[in-house]
């Protein structure tokens, strides 16, 4: 029995989803039929005369019945990166000495990455991914290509559209799929592309998907509701009427379809400017998902991947913009729909092994691939191609044939009908542990919530973990759980944030640990950068998670972890805090704020701090960086407030010749003082002053997931003249009102002995440090930033050139 | 082979020829053609381009007004500034042959000697084209010439020189690619000034050893069955890349693949032919065309405008598929609107919406260029162009209902003034208005000069549905209609 071609899709949705009875046989029974049906309607003429020609004119307007698809039809999402997406750096081999010897200029730091299993390890901005990695979601299809690779753009895309090699296409594997799914008939709510032409993947024989434009809606939608230009749109559907050609009629309903999309899409796409290219168009897809209008493909796509030279700074921003994108797809999408969607992706190629000159890479062949959802079966499939043997033209040889790669999705996700719509048999790798709609959806940790606003309660500082006395190093990818809330003097309730400060001690290799809310997703940011030979502490102002914790990540070899808590975030009775312009508020170099000029010895000295440097008479805290410098041996620095007992703390360790600083947030001690102490042997001892808390004034803090705000390997180095300027507010959850951010800034690739400071855009730029930097090291410190004009920070290294780094941890808004 | 006949000279051919090399047929171009002496004199008068096309001045700072100036100036000539559009439309076609892109390239002096290569030599010999793009710093830059070297040679360009420009693919090896890159090693530019350099250094000097000064490949290279690079000199190194292309377009071998043992230049001008073709006229090229306008282009060594004249003199160029076989691309579609509203393009040229619609100038989607006809055929796509229309309907009633406007509708052949719109109609009788709309959808019709009157069309019918039931206020909305008819679609 075969269907007539003119089905409407209400009926093509009956007789294709039978819920009740096995649903997945009936599907496909109906769908082979109705595949065989679609190939045999023809190829459409009329002025096909190059390759993405492919048209089928007009449509039976009668078929739209759009959707609600069935309970268990599977969505799938097809993203593309167009122009040859380096594979080796989304998905590094980085435990392969050849990974980092082939791709001098190009290879990401392994120390970096995000691993994943058997020395495969995540470019180090898809964090999102390793979160869904971590959930067991994400499947990493490795070595996908197909023989005798071409290296045309145009022609492999070609390729892999059509889903048939070394073919000239006329149609594409989607769009076959979708000819059997529609049996024929012009559905405009079956498939869409989000963006501005409908690539060939998703034109069949018989119909095409959508195209759905990703900047607002257009004329059709009646967002007055008052109908003004219906007469217009008649008009409009009377011209196609006319008959004077191909193009001529093409031209006529591709205006009235446009009118009908519009009408029926525009409240799906936002009129306001959702951010990046990629991640604005899935969130229109997320959002099509969700109305249920008989969607079940959506395609988009971006670029540009062709990095011939000038790699580093170019993928990078391309992988941070696929992560942010699915990242907001998933936080657009329905929870309900989650074990009904999958993402896939696919390329052209991959790239050379190798780098060429100019920090680039050429055209490749096979490249692994992501395949992302609350159904997926995670874990790595099919088989890395080696960097040790590769072909005859220096490319990495497929090891998993893309029609494979389809036939997967098609037989495991869509129903069926894999050896038809790609013309033969291809394994099926098995990536999906439940059908569409089947199993509990799961997905992967939740991010982090920013909490509710907080007020600050300075205690005095205790050390509440230390592995070297209990549990023992961290090791790679270890998590350290610290219990903050109901201990220490944080209160079990009420605690939002927490401020700490974490050391990393006896380090094998260098490292870097991330410090976030426990039981949430890790974000993909550092909080102290380390290495062996020395102490590295950093302070650091994180959430709570919900049970009260905090988690510490190590990232390479193994490590102690010393955490010091100086306070807490509440929801409840606090200090508000008030910033300031950074100033000096004391130097043992000069005697600045009363201290006594010379080096620091063994015998702790009281700063005067209240009434000081800005700081009122009422204020219970202060936020001072504090920074060791020409010291003559090894030795630590401790703030405590004045008259409280000794502790055991320590805010910033050094060894002899160190400029070292650390931020300190510190309860004022009796007479609005504090104590600063000093083991080891001499060394001069600088504080400068960011802000202070004070009951009844000032602003409340919010912790926020900890979020890249800046990266200058992405951009210009900072350097002599050449400042810059930060966007802080309306970016990385920062709100437009906040006054104040918390950052972990961290510098890298130094070019000399220097200095990096931080402060409020428009304000003269003051005397005070931040960061020390030194060439070979990469140091991070927290920032707590008064905002200047337009919510802006300005951040300079006078001397000479480094890459920053910074991470916001949270923000201050006004009470 | 039967002699091809001659079309005849008739107001269908010559509207059809005049819309498809001049854009639109403007009426006093289709009268003087209808007076030339022949056929062949009407096409002559097309193609007689002035020699010095001009030039686009900048006056603004930044790159992108820059380049948005040039996109102006050059919708502008092809519009109402050139006095034979063909030469803009030729190098519309050489834009998305050769393509490079802002995106990539950079600086908007650099697109507009490109773009002005083609404006001013479009006619003229496609060996020099191709030479003379090779080494500009547009393409250098855009096919990552300009980091090409012995020691790491970048293939992009001498590939997509073989694949996409000149040979089409299949018809050489990967071998060929490689001696094809290896001969455009060490070309280069500066970034920041974007002036040409050639690093190619010179074996046994001391510069040799230098590696920003050695990175040209003085081997000799067998290519397309020829051996190239002989001459190794310094001088002669600088011009084997060029040499890659005279032996293409000279006496190559195709190697491999269903071409292989014909002269390469043959296979060079079909795969150029097809392209002629199909952006001119839209189908698939006759099989005796495209024999005819190979050998139009060998046997006139290359030259252009013989080759685009043998085109322009087929009797099939002329026939119904082809005449019906054109959708207007983005760009030419934004042209016709501008001559139908009689705005200039600076007023009018809502640029941003033409990435959208599918054709950006100076802005291809990638190396291939533009495709023709269903690639601009989508919702969305034909979303932007009936916001692109309206937007132009906009500018037009700007004067109709602005604070300094007369109250009248203009158009490119005509006014419609005030009281005819909605004085006249408000003060008749209710009996009398259908009568009276319909009579003012006529006046806008003939005033915008889009021709409905060829059987199969409804659209002036669909018109007067629209204004029987319109409000008076309302029938100025006819402009914006007209803009987006079917007819204003097609070429």
């Amino acid at each position: 029995m075969s269907l007539p071609r003119d089905i409407s899709t209400a009926d093509a949705l009956r007789h294709l989803s039978r819920p009740d009875v096995d649903p997945n046989a009936i599907d496909r029974r109906r769908f082979l039929q109705l595949i065989g049906m679609g190939a045999g309607a023809g190829l459409v003429g009329g002025g096909a005369s190059s390759l993405l020609d492919a048209f089928a004119p007009g449509h039976d307007p009668s078929a739209w019945a759009a959707g609600p698809i069935g309970a268990h039809d599977g969505v799938l999402v097809v993203i593309g990166m167009f122009g040859g997406n380096d594979g080796l750096n989304m998905v590094a081999p980085v435990d392969d000495p050849n990974y980092v010897a082939y791709r001098r200029g190009v290879a990401l730091d392994p120390a970096t990455t995000l691993p994943l299993a058997d020395g495969n390890a995540l470019h180090p901005a898809l964090t999102e991914l390793k979160r869904w990695w971590d959930a067991g979601h994400l499947a990493v299809v490795q070595g996908v290509g197909y023989p005798d690779q071409d290296e045309s753009h145009f022609n492999s895309m070609a390729y892999w559209m059509a889903g048939a090699p070394h073919t000239i296409p006329q149609n594409g594997w989607l769009g076959r799929w979708l000819d059997g799914h529609l049996a024929g008939s012009h559905d405009l709510y079956a498939a869409a592309e989000v963006g501005s032409s409908v690539p060939l993947h998703v034109i069949g024989a018989a119909t095409k998907a959508t195209g759905v434009s990703d900047r607002g809606p257009g004329w059709g939608a009646d967002p007055d509701g008052e109908g003004r230009d219906q007469a217009q749109f008649a008009a409009l559907r009377r011209m196609v009427s006319g008959a004077r050609g191909p193009w001529f009629a093409a031209a006529g309903q591709a205006v009235v379809d446009s009118i009908d999309v519009n009408a029926r899409l525009g409240p799906f796409v936002p009129d306001e400017d959702r951010g990046e290219e990629l991640a604005r168009k899935l969130t229109i897809a997320a959002r099509l998902i969700n109305a249920n209008l008989g969607f079940r493909v959506l395609t988009a796509g971006w670029g540009d991947f062709d990095s011939h030279a000038g790699q580093p700074g170019m993928h990078n921003a391309r992988m941070g913009e696929l992560n942010t994108a699915i990242g907001q797809f998933f936080g657009t999408l329905d929870p309900a729909w989650l074990n009904r969607v999958t993402i896939m992706t696919f390329s052209e190629f991959g790239r050379t092994a190798w780098s060429n000159d100019g920090q680039g890479t050429d055209h490749g062949s096979a490249a692994p691939h992501f395949v992302i959802g609350g159904n997926v079966r995670g874990g790595l499939y099919g088989q890395r191609p080696s960097l040790a043997n590769l072909d005859r033209w220096e490319r990495q040889v497929h090891t998993v044939d893309f029609r494979a790669y389809y036939a997967s999705i098609l037989d495991g996700w869509m129903g069926g009908g894999s050896s038809e719509v790609l013309g033969g048999s291809f394994e099926d790798l098995r990536l999906f542990a439940a059908g569409p709609g089947d199993g509990t959806p799961s997905t992967p940790l939740p991010p982090f919530v920013a909490t509710s606003a907080g007020a600050f309660v300075p205690l005095t500082p205790v050390r509440v973990a230390d592995t070297r006395a209990a549990g023992g190093p961290l090791g790679p990818d270890a998590v350290l759980t610290v219990p903050i809330a109901g201990a220490h003097g944080v209160p079990p309730v009420g605690a939002t944030a927490v401020v700490a400060n974490v050391t990393a001690v006896d380090a094998t290799q260098p490292h870097f640990f991330t410090v976030y809310p426990g039981g949430t997703g890790r974000p993909g940011t550092s909080s102290i950068n380390g290495g062996p030979g020395r102490p590295v502490p950093n302070l650091v102002v994180v959430g709570l998670g919900a049970a009260g914790t905090i988690e510490v990540f190590n990232s390479h070899g193994t490590a102690h972890c010393l955490v010091d808590v100086f306070g807490y975030f509440t929801s409840g009775d606090g200090a508000g805090f008030t910033p300031l312009t950074p100033a000096r508020l004391f130097d043992t170099r000069d005697g600045a704020g009363g201290v006594p000029a010379g080096k620091l010895g063994e015998a702790p000295i009281d700063i005067a701090v209240a009434g000081q440097a800005g700081v009122p008479d009422e204020a219970t805290a202060v936020v001072v960086n504090l920074t060791a410098a020409e010291t003559d041996g090894p030795g630590f620095l401790r703030l405590t407030p004045t008259g409280s007992p000794p502790a055991s703390t320590s805010n910033v360790n050094f060894f002899a010749g160190d400029v070292v600083p650390n931020l300190a947030i510190v309860q004022l001690g009796e007479g609005g003082r504090v104590t600063l102490e000093g083991a080891g042997s001499g060394k001069h001892a600088i504080g400068d002053v960011f802000g202070y808390f004070a009951p009844d004034a000032g602003g409340r803090f919010r912790a926020v997931a900890p979020q890249r705000l800046l990266d200058t390997r992405e951009s210009t180095p900072v350097g002599p003249g050449a400042a810059i300027d930060v966007q802080v507010t309306d970016r990385a959850g920062v709100p437009g009102n906040a006054t104040a951010v918390v950052l972990n800034v961290a510098a890298m690739n130094v070019t000399g002995p220097s200095f990096v400071t931080v402060w409020p855009a428009g304000a003269a730029q003051p005397g005070t440090s931040n960061l020390n930097v030194m060439p070979g090291q990469t140091i991070a410190n927290l920032v707590i930033c008064q905002l200047g004009d337009n919510g802006n920070l300005s951040i300079a290294n006078p001397i000479a050139q480094c890459d920053v780094l910074a991470d916001v941890m949270g923000f201050v808004v006004p009470s | 082979m039967m002699p091809a006949r001659m079309p005849t000279l008739n107001e269908t051919n010559v509207v059809h020829l005049l819309r498809r090399t001049e854009f639109v047929a403007r009426p006093d171009r289709v009268a003087a053609l209808l007076g030339a002496a022949s056929f062949e004199a009407a096409v002559d008068d097309v193609l007689a381009v002035p020699a010095n096309p001009g030039t686009c001045q900048f006056t603004r700072e930044a790159n992108w007004e820059r380049g948005q100036e040039l996109v102006h100036y050059w919708i502008d000539r092809m519009a109402y500034d050139s006095p034979r559009p063909i030469q803009e439309r030729m190098a519309l076609f050489w834009h998305g042959h050769f393509v490079s892109s802002m995106d990539k390239v950079g600086k908007a002096e650099l697109m507009r000697e490109q773009i002005d290569l083609w404006r001013h030599h479009g006619l003229g010999n496609v060996r020099h084209l191709a030479v003379t793009m090779s080494t500009q710093v547009a393409m250098l830059r855009y096919l990552d010439n300009n980091d090409n070297r012995r020691t790491s040679p970048n293939q992009n360009f001498g590939r997509e020189l073989m694949e996409l420009f000149l040979l089409g693919v299949g018809n050489y090896t990967e071998a060929d690619v490689e001696a094809c890159s290896a001969a455009w090693t060490g070309h280069t530019d500066d970034w920041e000034t974007g002036a040409y350099e050639w690093r190619g250094g010179e074996p046994g000097r001391a510069d040799w050893q230098n590696r920003n000064s050695n990175w040209h490949d003085y081997s000799r290279k067998r290519f397309l069955g020829q051996t190239i690079n002989t001459d190794n000199s310094f001088e002669g190194g600088r011009t084997h890349g060029a040499e890659t292309i005279l032996t293409m377009l000279g006496n190559g071998v195709v190697p491999i693949g269903p071409n292989a043992g014909r002269p390469s230049r043959e296979v060079v001008a079909e795969f150029l032919s097809r392209k002629l073709w199909t952006f001119f006229a839209g189908t698939t090229i006759p099989s005796g065309v495209l024999a005819a306008l190979r050998d139009a282009l060998v046997n006139s060594d290359f030259a252009v405008r013989p080759w685009l004249r043998a085109l322009l003199l087929r009797d099939e160029f002329y026939a119904t598929d082809v005449r019906q076989g054109l959708l207007r691309s983005p760009v030419e579609y934004i042209v016709a609107m501008l001559v139908t509203t009689g705005l200039r393009s600076p007023d009018a040229t809502p640029t941003w919406l033409m990435d959208g619609m599918g054709q950006a100038l100076l802005y291809p989607p990638n190396v291939s260029g533009w495709r023709h006809n269903g690639y601009y055929v989508s919702a969305s796509a034909f979303g932007d162009r009936t916001a692109a229309a309206r937007q132009m309907m906009w500018r037009v009633l700007d004067r109709y209902w602005g604070d300094d406007g007369d109250g009248s509708v203009r158009l490119v052949g005509g006014v419609v003034p005030a009281q005819d719109l909605i004085d006249g109609i408000w003060q008749m009788s209710a009996g009398a208005r259908p009568a009276a709309k319909r009579a003012i959808v006529d006046q806008l019709i003939d005033a915008s000069r889009i021709d409905l009157d060829v059987a199969g069309s409804n659209t002036r019918s669909s018109l007067y549905a629209f204004a029987d039931q319109a409000q008076p206020w309302e029938l100025v909305y006819v402009v914006g209609l007209l803009l987006m008819s079917p007819e204003m679609h097609v070429l």
